[in-house]
């Protein structure tokens, strides 16, 4: 998509410039701008909306109180300090980070092989295999979940680390797919074809030609994989079978005694974690939604 | 893309656009076998397992037992229960998706109108690290603000409009609430596709022609963006539909979804026929609706992946 800016003739800028001389004017007694106000308040209302329930966590993880109070009575760090030293959360923490490995390079392995043959060469069902390339964003996690659920108990697996980062990894390789197989639709193939006049061999090529160029794509899913398996639950708690406690399993089953302020700390901990990953895939990736 | 692949190229002939290590033959095998033999048998098995199961019989002691019997799907249809639990999710869902427009709409159109892209990058990378944020912790975001002693309350306390509290943090409000707060980010990176599409110059043009603010967004901006629209509730409502974690932490038993009601046979009742029969009527009506939207908005998959990594 064209990222570029789009300069205005008269250098100012369609919302803000507009919206501003509606505000002026309003104060200075001219003719108010009632459209222009009653559309800046409702923008103002839906980006509160958006992030007003994040900014209450962090502030309830940072309280010295039991219970959130306003205003806040001081800056605490007890409650990431108890995250941190109970052996609970950080078992569960590191399942989560495991799975997330390890199902970051099921799906890759799965996803860059596949991505690559439908690119180059002629397979059959090719329409098939690509809508697989939706799968995970349309069918409900839950559907999933049992699935995984049924087919474990019949070859007679159960609940691991193992299974979780399987069924997360194939669940989420169509991430891989689709990032990768963008990738080498856009490069230019004319650069390989210089590797290989210039004397080198297929592999060569492949190894320090086409991977460079596509390692971006790999890369992002990669952690793509990584930030989704991190963040799921249903699925990891349906395959768990009651053994295997990742931390939003943990999450969930604390929410049920109560609210408590070290689930806001646990919270922003993965907020952070799981927005300088989608930074990296942004800053990487030069923006894969722009 | 496909079309530019060949799978022969002749021994020894300069071919023009691709380089000569181009597959012969079944090179493709070689590449394709393992990617697809882990995908039949650790997705298409489990897929076809869970049709099996759902006409297994459920024994009181195990978990299904090899064998056919419709009654999971006779207790399914028969039972009011289960009836009202879908039309409810259905319901739910697509109250969600109009809900998501209204919220996404203004943001999508101020970040596709937004000169800095600097700044743009910003936005974009918040919006999307809250999209895939945990449903778990944003329903607990939601959870603490419309609890009891909560902000809200408090807040309209001291302000002195109300002097008791209005909101709980369990119920239809926090349910339909949370819903529109998970799900908002994929209908603005949605909308926010089709409307950086829209030409600047034609609202410009419009609004030389004397249209203001309102009239252009009527006459102009909403109906180039309406593609996008469709899309965006479309796939809000999909991802509603399949939604669990949101109704279970927020609602009461009168706001369970149907996905709950799988997730509870299977881990407590621990009926997995009756949880897959379930399942696959929830799939069917996934597919229905997926049909319909192809059929009559013309929308296929790759605009339903606006919210995925697809990019344009």
């Amino acid at each position: 998509m064209a990222s570029e800016d789009n300069p205005r003739p008269d250098g100012g800028t369609v919302d803000g410039a507009r919206g501003s001389t509606g505000l002026t004017r309003a104060l200075t007694g001219g003719t108010v701008d009632l459209p222009g106000l009653a559309a800046r308040l409702y923008l103002g209302l839906s980006l509160i909306f958006i992030l007003a329930p994040i900014l209450i966590i962090v502030s309830i993880s940072v309280t010295p109180e039991q219970f959130l109070t306003f205003p806040p009575g001081g800056v605490s760090g007890q409650w990431f300090n108890e995250v941190l030293s109970n052996p609970e959360w950080v078992a569960a923490i590191r399942t989560s980070l495991l799975v997330a490995l390890g199902a970051s390079v099921v799906s890759v392995s799965i996803g860059l092989p596949l991505a690559f043959a439908l690119d180059r060469y002629d397979v059959p069902y090719m329409g098939v295999i690509r809508s697989f390339g939706v799968l995970p964003i349309l069918i409900p996690p839950v559907i999933i979940g049992v699935a995984f659920t049924s087919y474990f108990l019949a070859i007679g697996l159960t609940g691991s680390v193992f299974t979780l980062a399987v069924a997360h990894g194939v669940f989420y390789a169509p991430f891989s797919l689709v990032l990768i197989g963008n990738g080498l639709e856009e490069m230019d193939r004319s650069v390989e074809e210089a590797a290989m006049n210039l004397g080198a061999t297929e592999f060569q090529t492949l190894r320090t030609v086409t991977f460079p160029i596509i390692r971006a794509n790999v890369f992002s899913g990669v952690l793509f994989a990584f930030i989704l398996s991190l963040n799921e639950y249903i699925i990891a708690f349906l395959v768990s079978g009651f053994t295997v406690v990742t931390v939003p399993i943990k999450i969930f089953s604390s929410l049920r005694y109560s609210y408590s302020p070290v689930i806001a700390a646990i919270s922003v901990i993965y907020v952070v974690l799981t927005t300088l990953l989608v930074a990296v895939v942004e800053h990487y990736t030069g923006g894969i939604w722009d | 893309m496909a079309g530019e692949s060949e799978s022969e190229v002749l021994p020894g002939e300069e071919s023009s656009s691709l380089p000569d290590w181009m597959p012969e033959g079944d090179a493709w095998v070689a590449v394709l076998g393992y990617p697809v033999t882990v995908l039949v048998l650790l997705f298409a098995v489990p897929l076809a397992l869970l049709v099996a199961v759902s006409f297994f019989p459920k024994p009181s002691g195990g978990y299904y037992s090899v064998g056919f019997t419709l009654e999971h799907y006779v207790r399914a249809f028969t039972t009011p229960l289960y009836l009202e639990r879908l039309a409810f999710t259905v319901a739910l869902s697509a109250g969600t998706a109009f809900a998501c427009l209204a919220v996404g709409y203004p943001i999508s159109y101020t970040l596709a109108r937004m000169e800095s892209r600097r700044r743009r990058q910003v936005y974009i990378t918040a919006i999307v690290s809250t999209m895939w944020l945990t449903y778990i912790i944003r329903s607990y975001a939601i959870g603490v603000i419309l609890s009891k002693n909560g902000v809200l309350n408090e807040l309209l306390m001291t302000v002195g409009v109300v002097s008791e509290p209005v909101f709980t943090s369990q119920g239809l409000f926090p349910v339909v609430l949370g819903m529109t707060y998970v799900f908002v980010p994929f209908a603005i990176l949605t909308l926010y596709s089709s409307i950086n599409n829209i030409a600047p110059e034609l609202e410009e043009a419009s609004k030389n022609l004397g249209a203001n603010r309102f009239q252009t967004f009527r006459r102009v901006i909403f109906p180039l963006s309406k593609r996008g629209v469709y899309a965006a509730w479309m796939l809000v409502f999909i991802l509603a539909l399949g939604a669990y974690i949101v109704p279970k932490i927020l609602g009461q038993p009168a706001q369970w979804t149907l996905p709950v009601i799988i997730g509870d046979q299977v881990t407590l009742q621990l009926n997995v026929p009756f949880g897959a029969a379930l399942a696959l009527i929830m799939v069917t009506v996934v597919m229905a609706i997926l049909a319909l939207g192809y059929k009559f908005l013309n929308l296929g998959a790759r605009d339903l992946s606006g919210g995925g990594p697809s990019g344009e």
